[in-house]
């Protein structure tokens, strides 16, 4: 009894040990091979980042925002296996970002890369990230992209460390003059309106919102339905994070960049929350008199963002006050449809009727905190950089935003890049991008902008010749009518005014800054009251009562904390 | 004492030794209850300190009760307090009165239209496992003003002059909400009391065939009185979910300005402080504490007065 009792203790004893031993086994092995430093720790300076053998390795990385992972078997998703040996396995946002997010930190449950987006002020207060700061001088191509901004990745954190690289801004080689060619096309916000709007109207370029809305009325009633459905003149999309569209017009009709949910004087740095004030209130007014004559249609407010892409995509919305980049999905459909008419240009309407630039601002380099980061979960935060470094290798670069050469794309006799119009009429279709292209991969990472040593452009939808030969021929007439070269043309281009726009401030600040609950106050109301006063059957009355709730918050403190921030990054 | 003592406890280890089948059959069980619902109770810490995901348990700031404090005096609160109750007395009411009376329904169909009564009840349940996201797409759709079924059966109809715009009116939402509940769970609900229906004596309905009693005083008098305590104790197991009014057809059909005040549930409410806020978590779990609470007290009560009323108690 006695004996048996012993042997079954002993035989307990040696199981665990085993077990725990066969469990450190690995760890040892990679301390000794490829080891992962900690976050702060030095990475060993001779530890040269090519030496490492490219074992294939995975990635998971969430990114928060929309998008859509290119299938296994995309050609160039594959060359980059071949060429990194790194797999990257997305997951893109899916429905609420915040709670997503919410969830992600409060489990610690994170992937090993992370792209920001919205959201990178969450994972920066959560300590989500590694710290880059002792990693970057080791990869040649991520220092040069890098080092001239090194300090507005910085000025992000509290603690003033890389944590976030920016994966757009960093332009090389645009200093001959011809910059404007080699920028994209404007993405941002303004009042978008349906190309075939203007050509009825005799190419008319509305500089109001009077003008503009006078403009909606006369084709509405001139073509009450378009494709046998009825005509949405204008669109407002007010869901969640992308009510946006729903409120932002009033700072830029008034002249200023978008800057979020307040107005930054630009000579004293006075900060203003403007959901309250005349300029607001006029704006709504208007909105309240179309609604009224029946040029918003009730359902736009109870439309999800699905929806709002699906009419779009029917070509009956004339226009919306949006940014590009929100409606796009909506607006490749209607270009691989060849609804090149009912496609948008951007109208940057004012008060006054003087030309607004909204946010056509000339690019000041990389701003900051708009990118992606390391999880400190990440399994070889070495072998992430490795991987973003080769991204940066000019040729490994033409692959995504290029694509194979004698595939996709050919060189002419004077050594500029160029595409037949049937490689470009495959780039431009959404689903052949997914599946054949890079792009998916590239826009998630760092990459370059502006041109290679060559001279030819970091990206097919900037290289000029491109533009120029292969716009569609109604938009070649569209824009010669008006003397322009593209959609940006629509605004005049500004100087950067020297401090970064404010919501990219607010998304940074920290979770117990006292701003906070004061911006989730105000927001929550303009998103609840909002709409139901652009419906009010009496406008002043339905103002008068938002507007004393919008009083009862401390708003007064927002704005002044909001000022301090931008003042601590001016330089 | 002290021989009693150590006999107590040799008695307590025989008895130990005895069962040790049992208590090893018992075993995964309490090591699962333990593990996936009482150690979670620890996150409930979290409702008293100003929660901050990062810092370690022992790093953290103790708050004492300042989150329900600020809780109960959030006007949001109130707003979706009403709102829960008002859906979930709503969704109680009208699904259980469809489901008895579909119920009684079903069950006059015998004899020949027997298949019959088989077909409605396979329809009628089916909605049962359709997911939410395409109930409320479909709801969405048939009241859409652009093309929504509804309106165009009312508008040829002649009954109303304009298109009405269901989704965006604030007084329809609790409505949409509970004929909605009723359309998908009607028939599921009303199986459990066909099966209380079939437990009932034959004998009861001849000799009440023979006072005289007709198709409805039958009903009236022997179905229902047969199926009473089972709608007790539905009565008493829902009031438990009172607070529950639901989560994905607010969440899917209401986050519009137009109808926001209206269609926040509690549970919303807590998911959107919580995690949509920052530093939220702290806040949300106290808001889903008090929920927890005050559900748990609801069901003793109901318990109790199922007492009074003399009917088989629950716990």
């Amino acid at each position: 009894m006695k004996t048996t009792k012993l042997l079954t203790l002993l035989m307990a004893v040696v199981i665990i040990v085993a077990s725990l031993s066969a469990c450190t086994a690995p760890v040892i092995d990679s301390s000794s091979g490829t080891s992962t430093p900690t976050p702060g720790q030095t990475a060993p300076a001779d530890a040269k980042p090519s030496d490492k053998k490219l074992e294939p390795i995975t990635f998971t990385m969430f990114v928060a925002g929309p998008g859509e992972a290119p299938p296994k078997d995309n050609k160039v998703v594959k060359k980059l296996q071949e060429i990194t040996g790194v797999t990257i396995d997305f997951e893109f946002l899916v429905g609420d970002m915040e709670q997503k997010v919410g969830i992600m930190i409060a489990s610690g449950d994170y992937p090993d890369l992370i792209g920001a987006g919205q959201a990178r002020g969450r994972f920066l207060n959560a300590g989500s990230f590694v710290a880059l700061d002792d990693y970057l001088p080791n990869y040649p191509n991520l220092w040069k992209h890098y080092e001239p901004y090194i300090e507005r990745l910085r000025d992000v954190s509290q603690d003033r460390k890389v944590y976030i690289l920016d994966i757009w801004g960093r332009q090389y080689r645009l200093e001959d003059g011809e910059d404007d060619f080699y920028e994209g096309d404007y993405n941002g916000p303004a009042f978008w309106i349906q190309k075939d709007v203007l050509a009825w109207d005799g190419y008319s370029h509305p500089k109001t919102l009077d003008e503009f809305f006078d403009l909606l009325e006369r084709y509405y009633k001139a073509h009450p339905t378009i494709d046998g459905q009825p005509t949405l003149p204008f669109e407002i999309h007010s869901q969640d994070w992308r009510s946006f569209c729903l409120k932002n017009a009033p700072q830029h009709l008034i002249g200023g960049r978008n800057e979020g949910d307040v107005v930054v004087n630009p000579e004293t740095l006075e900060v203003e929350i403007y959901q309250n004030k005349w300029y607001a209130r006029d704006y709504y007014k208007k909105l309240n008199e179309v609604y009224k004559k029946g040029l918003i249609h009730p359902e736009t407010f109870t439309r999800n963002y699905d929806n709002y892409l699906s009419v779009i995509s029917t070509g009956r919305v004339l226009a919306m006050f949006d940014q590009h980049w929100n409606f796009q999905d909506g607006e490749f459909v209607l270009v691989s449809e060849g609804k090149i008419e009912r496609t948008y240009v951007p109208l940057g309407l004012s008060y006054d009727g003087s030309d607004v630039s909204y946010n056509r601002v000339r690019s000041e380099g990389i701003i900051g905190g708009n990118g992606m980061g390391i999880s400190v979960k990440c399994k070889d935060v070495e072998r992430a950089l490795q991987f973003m470094d080769t991204l940066l290798e000019e040729d490994v670069h033409r692959l995504m935003y290029w694509g194979i050469e004698g595939e996709d794309y050919y060189v002419d006799a004077n050594g500029r890049y160029r595409r037949t119009p049937e490689q470009k009429a495959n780039f431009d279709n959404p689903d052949w991008r997914l599946a054949n292209a890079g792009v998916v991969i590239g826009d998630q990472f760092p990459k370059l902008e502006g041109r290679y040593s060559d001279g030819n452009s970091c990206s097919a939808a900037t290289q000029p010749e491109e533009r120029l030969e292969n716009q569609f021929p109604y938009d070649k007439e569209f824009y010669q009518k008006y003397g322009f070269y593209s959609r940006s043309d629509f605004l005049p281009l500004m100087d950067h005014p020297g401090y970064p726009e404010v919501w990219s401030i607010f998304s940074t600040m920290e979770d117990d800054n006292i701003a906070k609950p004061i911006f989730d106050e105000i927001t929550d109301l303009q998103n609840r009251y909002l709409p139901g006063v652009i419906m009010a059957d009496d406008f002043d009355s339905a103002w008068e009562e938002y507007a004393k709730r919008y009083e009862n918050v401390d708003y007064k403190a927002l704005e002044e904390e909001i000022e301090k921030q931008i003042r601590a990054r001016m330089r | 004492m002290k021989t009693k003592n150590s006999n107590s406890k040799k008695e307590f280890i025989n008895q130990v030794r005895k069962q040790k089948g049992l208590i090893l059959i018992a075993a995964p069980f309490f090591i699962y209850f333990f593990v996936f619902s009482y150690l979670p109770l620890w996150g409930l810490t979290m409702a008293f300190q100003n929660y901050k995901p990062h810092l370690s348990f022992f790093e953290q700031e103790w708050v004492g009760l300042l989150h329900f404090k600020n809780l109960f005096t959030d006007p949001d609160f109130y707003r979706v307090m009403r709102n829960t109750l008002g859906m979930s007395i709503i969704n109680l009411v009208l699904g259980f009165v469809t489901a008895i009376a579909f119920a009684l329904l079903l069950n006059e169909l015998t004899g020949k239209l027997y298949n019959f009564k088989r077909i409605v009840q396979t329809i009628s349940y089916m909605p049962h496992f359709l997911s939410w996201i395409i109930v409320c797409g479909l709801v969405s759709n048939i009241l859409a003003m652009d093309g929504g079924i509804l309106n165009e059966i009312l508008l040829a109809l002649g009954l109303i002059k304009e298109k009405i715009h269901f989704m965006g009116k604030p007084e329809l939402f609790w409505w949409i909400v509970g004929f909605t509940n009723v359309w998908k769970s009607m028939g599921w609900n009303s199986i459990i009391y066909l099966a209380a229906i079939t437990s009932i004596d034959p004998a009861l309905y001849e000799a009440a065939a023979i006072d005289g009693y007709g198709r409805f005083g039958r009903m009236w008098h022997v179905t229902l009185p047969g199926i009473k305590s089972t709608i007790i104790v539905l009565l008493i197991l829902n009031a438990g979910w009172i607070l529950n009014a639901g989560f994905e057809i607010q969440y899917i059909l209401g986050t519009n300005g137009l109808v926001l005040d209206v269609s926040e549930t509690i549970d919303i409410f807590v998911l959107k402080r919580g995690f949509g806020r920052s530093g939220g978590f702290a806040f949300g779990t106290a808001a889903g504490m008090f929920k927890t609470v005050v559900s748990a007290v609801i069901l003793i009560l109901c318990n109790k007065i199922a007492g009074w009323v003399d009917e088989e108690r629950l716990v």
